[in-house]
């Protein structure tokens, strides 16, 4: 017997999509929502052994001996004073001294702005005095001195600048923007004798 | 006879363009989800660098240490009050290391500090986890967009 309006045959099977689709879309909020833009995160490597490890300072190890003296500003805690000695005379590389700075995110006026870039041409500056010191003699990039570099910072200074003077002694990016290495060696000196 | 069939019948678009596309979108955000970040505190201010560049090779264990501005530290979603009481942090993280099969002078140490953070501070916290014959240090920055 047939029954009318109910023809198997002829039927097409259709699948009900609501469902999926709405669990479809409860997926796509969710990853929508936990989506993050972060910028990329990178690390500056520095290894402090354990004291007893460490060797004196003779003649011989004082010739690859870099020693940069970062001095705070009492009032703003920002860097106003980088102190250069290397090799065996120990020479002085430079006293130079920074106006205060404000900080990065602040909306700058004109004069603080210049005040900035001034900051920027000290650590430049620096980074040219590590690039004379480690010499022409490891040109190709890649390869690092066997310069070390010792870190003697003022206990408040702002991190941020202790980072750029790790970058001015680390290394520089080339005119087709491929990194340089030049000191690899940092190290923070043991200044709170703790 | 025709017209009143018509009538009848659900008016239904054709779904699966759309739902290609809600695929694609789905495959999309599921492979940049990064769930490695739980460790990372958002209220963090890195210092910028240019020469910032990921670790070429994963550590085999790493400490991750969020310092911030006021000198407390974030570990985990663990708030740690002063550096002078990270130890048993350290220890029982040097603990787990150990029973991983990693030697403790091989974990990585990475410091997150906020840029406003004391450079002493940095310091001190290098210190506490020297005296835990912790030697390998990463300072954490983030890459100066131009």
């Amino acid at each position: 017997m047939k029954i009318r309006g109910y023809d198997k045959e002829n039927e097409e099977i259709k699948l009900s999509m609501t469902p999926m689709i709405d669990i479809v879309f409860q997926l796509l909020v969710f990853f929508i929502m936990t989506y993050k833009v972060t910028t990329m995160e990178g690390d500056y490597n520095i290894r402090m052994p354990s004291a007893a490890a460490e060797p004196t300072l003779t003649e011989e190890t004082l010739e690859d001996f870099l020693q940069v003296r970062l001095i705070a500003d009492p009032a703003s805690r920002f860097l106003q004073t980088i102190e250069v000695n290397y090799g065996v005379d120990q020479q002085v590389w430079n006293r130079s001294t920074f106006p205060v700075r404000p900080t990065v995110d602040a909306k700058l006026t004109p004069a603080q702005k210049d005040q900035n870039r001034e900051s920027r041409r000290v650590f430049a500056s620096l980074n040219q005095f590590v690039i004379n010191v480690v010499g022409a003699g490891s040109g190709d990039p890649g390869s690092s001195s066997e310069i070390e570099a010792e870190i003697d910072a003022d206990p408040e200074l702002r991190y941020e600048d202790t980072v750029y003077a790790i970058e001015a002694l680390s290394g520089y990016k080339d005119d087709q923007k491929r990194i340089v290495k030049l000191i690899e060696k940092i190290k923070f000196r043991d200044s709170t004798g703790q | 006879m025709r017209f009143r069939r018509k009538r009848n019948e659900i008016l239904e678009g054709d779904l699966t363009p759309m739902i290609d596309m809600t695929f694609q979108l789905i495959a999309f955000f599921m492979l940049v989800i990064n769930f490695s970040e739980v460790e990372l505190s958002e209220e963090i201010n890195l210092p910028m660098s240019e020469l910032a560049r990921p670790p070429e090779e994963a550590p085999p264990f790493k400490i991750t240490l969020n310092l911030k501005e006021d000198g407390s530290i974030q570990f985990f979603d663990q708030r740690i009050a002063g550096i002078d009481v990270i130890k048993p942090v350290l220890t029982r993280e040097i603990r787990q290391a150990k029973s991983d099969g990693v030697p403790v002078g091989e974990i990585n140490v990475i410091i997150r500090a906020d840029m406003d953070a004391k450079t002493g501070d940095v310091q001190r916290l290098m210190n506490k986890c020297k005296a835990e014959q912790l030697e390998n240090f990463s300072l954490r920055v983030i890459e100066r967009l131009r």
